[in-house]
């Protein structure tokens, strides 16, 4: 029996490689007809709409992955002693042993005092100019210790104590300050620390006094200074909306205070009769801002040096230098089984070598597992769900093919006595399917491409003329629409969309080969 | 003229089956169509013109029979090769030109020129087909036509497309089915002048069908069928009563 295209070994061979005549039909033949080009429009969105969503997941994923990672660090320790109400662990004991462990970096271990705290009130200070020429400082009215408090309006907050020069080579904090150069987006106001290098400084060089005198000078009477805190941008935006809700009309800014209500696990403690809570105000002035990117750290956090925080907030009496609630540290290795190991010779090291405590470590990983778990079954579940277009893109190509097949009988008939085989024939239609999603990904992928890299752009465009709001930092994680073009997802998205289109063409294309040539030569 | 049989078939049968019952077309024709000659077809409407010319031009395959392309067995060959043949060895005019809509004369013309190089190829030949297309249709009067489109022309000047498709690849027979059928008579003269000037100056062998006793009257010889039945094969000069 013979074949009806000869060796199915080198048919399939000639199949790929068209003939001049197949490569300059197939393309004519699309471009005269406005149907192929909407064909070619659905696989181009097609592929633009694939690039676009995975590229955002991506980009979420990613994101998650470098910030969240960073501003948690490679590794948390935390201490339980085992006699209640002991002092926490001397840190120059935990230093030495901790340097034991070659891949700790001794310059990345940094105590911190994490406590909360409610912001009750705000204090807005105007700086002017007086007549004298001298800037003058003046309280705005109604910008009171208990201003929000009294509203029913006091804030939440996560109080960070840190040693900055060491935070910084463990957690993202030094570049969290630079957060406004990195993530520029329309959503808060940054205010930048007057020295990126030490932010909790009060004094601006160049510039004098950051804070006003008055604020500065209260200590000497016996009262207590304000502590230079930075903020989170995001709640320092809460803040400002907050203060308007109260009336009080300025910005908030720069120099200007809040004040915290809280309490110190020294009254917790001391309590003769049992634990009595004694709140107490404390005031903060912002330096500045910071923006890790992640929503939830950037609208609940305040950091203030460890040591004023030690001394001034929690009031520690004895030793105040030498207190924390936890070590964060930076790990040489990010690999995921390899960081387990390590967290577990950090826990056996410590309490080998400093008795009296447990410490219990954890890593960034199993601080967000959920949130990391989550977005990457959802990147590929959106991928998935997200093919269908490719399904329709290939259906409306597959009519348009079909179509096609039966207004060309009669030049299927003209063809073969030209001198086309039924295999030339089939090559026709399958290399006009091929042109039609070729088209489209090139189409789709530079469209797709354009929006990745200027996804910030468009977000705010369609804000700002439409005041279609496509994306809302208060219920994503991030401030900023992350994307990321990722090379072997586009791969993939390209390699099968190619092949489905070549199932689509197949049955046009097997169609028209069918035909006998004399039968589409006598069609009318 | 020589008269060595470059095209010819024995005992050709063909029958289409119309449900189950085979209805009989060609029943037995032995013809030869020798080189350098114009060789009439004529014969009532559905006495099986087009399917014998179609069986010669190796579009079909016979139900019996044989067809010979220069003393070769070419109808049992396969599909494969014999759509090369019919890309090398044989031109075809049609009566309603059947040219490719999309591509200009030009394109039309150089078509199957490009059947079996692939892309990479035919760059390197294209320069040179595209001169001898150009010239083919300057020599049909088609110069100042190059570029337009079927649509764009009369139907004279789509069947010297055609004709000029057919004869690019110097093929050794070319066959036409009616090629003035659709024609007024003034352009159906001049499509029949051109015909027998190339056949004069080329030496290239025909295979008319035609209705037309102007064009017939000027073969070299004439085939007559009748009811799929060959009838007569005489000189138009001196016609058997029919
Ligand atoms: N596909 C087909 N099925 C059945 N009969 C056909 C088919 N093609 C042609 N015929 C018949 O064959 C006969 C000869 O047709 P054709 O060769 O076109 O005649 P001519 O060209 O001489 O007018 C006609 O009777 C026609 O009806
Ligand atoms: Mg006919």
């Amino acid at each position: 029996m013979r074949l009806p295209f000869g060796n199915p070994f080198s048919a399939a061979l000639r199949l790929c490689f068209p003939s001049a005549s197949t490569v300059l039909l197939g393309f004519r033949y699309i471009t005269t007809r406005w149907i192929a080009w909407l064909s070619v429009l659905g696989f181009a969105v097609g592929i633009l709409v694939l690039i676009v969503v995975t590229s955002v997941m991506n980009g979420f994923v990613k994101e998650i992955r470098t910030s969240i990672r960073s501003s948690l660090s490679d590794l948390i320790v935390r201490y339980q002693p085992h006699e209640k109400g002991a002092p926490p662990p001397d840190l120059a004991a935990v230093r030495e042993a901790l340097s034991e462990i070659p891949e700790i970096d001794p310059e990345a271990i940094s105590p911190r005092i994490t406590w909360f705290a409610l912001i009750a009130g705000v204090g807005i200070n105007l700086r002017r100019l007086a007549p004298n020429g001298a800037f003058e400082w003046t309280r705005v009215t109604g910008a009171e210790a208990d201003s929000f408090l009294r509203r029913d309006e006091a804030l939440f907050c996560q109080v960070i104590g840190i040693d900055f020069d060491t935070d910084r080579r463990a957690t993202n904090v030094g570049t969290a300050l630079r957060g406004f150069e990195q993530r520029p987006t329309r959503h808060v106001t940054d205010y930048p620390v007057p020295d990126i290098e030490d932010p909790f400084c009060v004094k601006r060089p160049a510039d004098g006094a950051l804070l006003p005198d008055q604020l500065l000078r209260r200590g000497e009477d016996g009262e207590r200074n304000a502590m230079p805190g930075v903020l989170g941008a995001w709640l320092a935006a809460k803040i400002q909306s907050t203060a308007r809700q109260a009336d009080i009309n300025e910005f908030f800014h720069r120099g200007c205070e809040i004040s915290l209500l809280t309490s110190s696990p020294e009254r917790l403690s001391s309590g003769a009769q049992g634990a009595t809570l004694t709140q107490s105000y404390r005031s903060v002035v912002m330096t500045g801002t910071f923006r890790t990117g992640t929503y939830d750290l950037d609208k609940d956090i305040i950091f203030l040096d460890r040591r004023d925080m030690a001394r001034n907030l929690l009031e520690i009496r004895k030793d105040p230098d030498g207190y924390f609630t936890e070590l964060v540290l930076k790990a040489e290795t990010l690999d995921d089984e390899h960081s387990r190991e390590l967290a577990r010779l950090v826990r056996q090291t410590l309490e080998r070598k400093v008795p009296g405590y447990s410490f219990p470590v954890s890593r960034w990983q199993d601080e967000r597992r959920n949130q990391l778990e989550a977005i990457d079954y959802e990147k590929k579940m959106m991928a998935f769900i997200l093919m269908f277009i490719i399904l329709v893109a290939g259906i409306n190509m597959f009519t348009t093919l079909w179509m096609l097949v039966t207004e060309k009988t009669r030049d299927v008939g003209i063809l073969s006595a030209l001198g086309v085989s039924r295999l030339g024939i089939l090559q026709l239609f399958l290399t006009m399917g091929v042109f039609i999603t070729l088209i489209g990904e090139v189409l789709g992928f530079i469209g797709g491409m354009l929006i990745v890299e200027n996804i910030a752009a468009i977000e705010t465009f369609l804000w700002e003329y439409f005041g279609f709001k496509m994306f809302d930092p208060t219920v994503y994680i991030f401030d900023h629409l992350p994307a990321e073009a990722e090379a072997s997802t586009v791969t993939v998205i390209l390699v099968t969309t190619f092949l489905a289109s070549i199932v689509f063409s197949a049955a046009p294309a097997i169609r028209a080969a069918a035909k006998h040539p004399v039968q589409a030569l006598r069609y009318e | 003229m020589s008269s060595s049989p470059i095209l010819a078939c024995v005992d050709l049968h063909k029958s289409y089956t119309m449900g189950r019952v085979p209805v009989p077309v060609l029943n037995g024709i032995d013809l030869e169509v020798r080189e350098g000659e114009v060789l009439g077809l004529v014969g009532a409407s559905g006495a099986g013109k087009s399917t014998l010319l179609h069986l010669l031009g190796l579009l079909d395959v016979p139900s019996r029979g044989a067809v010979y392309l220069r003393g070769e067995d070419v109808s049992s060959k396969g599909g494969q090769r014999r759509s090369a043949l019919r890309n090398r060895e044989l031109g075809f005019v049609f009566q309603f030109y059947h040219l490719i809509s999309e591509l200009s004369a030009l394109g039309n013309t150089l078509l199957p020129a490009m059947v079996a190089p692939r892309p990479w190829t035919w760059l390197l030949q294209r320069g040179r087909e595209r001169a001898r297309a150009r010239a083919l249709l300057t020599r049909l009067g088609l110069s100042a036509r190059l570029s337009h489109l079927p649509a764009q022309l009369s139907g004279g000047e789509r069947q010297r497309i055609a004709i000029a498709r057919a004869l690019l690849g110097n093929p050794s027979v070319v066959l036409c089915d009616e090629p003035t059928g659709n024609l007024d008579s003034r352009t159906g003269q001049e499509i029949m002048d051109l015909l027998f000037e190339i056949n004069r100056e080329q030496g290239t062998t025909f295979v008319i069908v035609s209705h037309d006793d102007r064009l017939v009257r000027r073969c070299h010889r004439v085939a007559r069928l009748a009811d799929g039945s060959l009838e007569a094969v005489y000189n138009p000069q001196q016609p058997p009563a029919s």
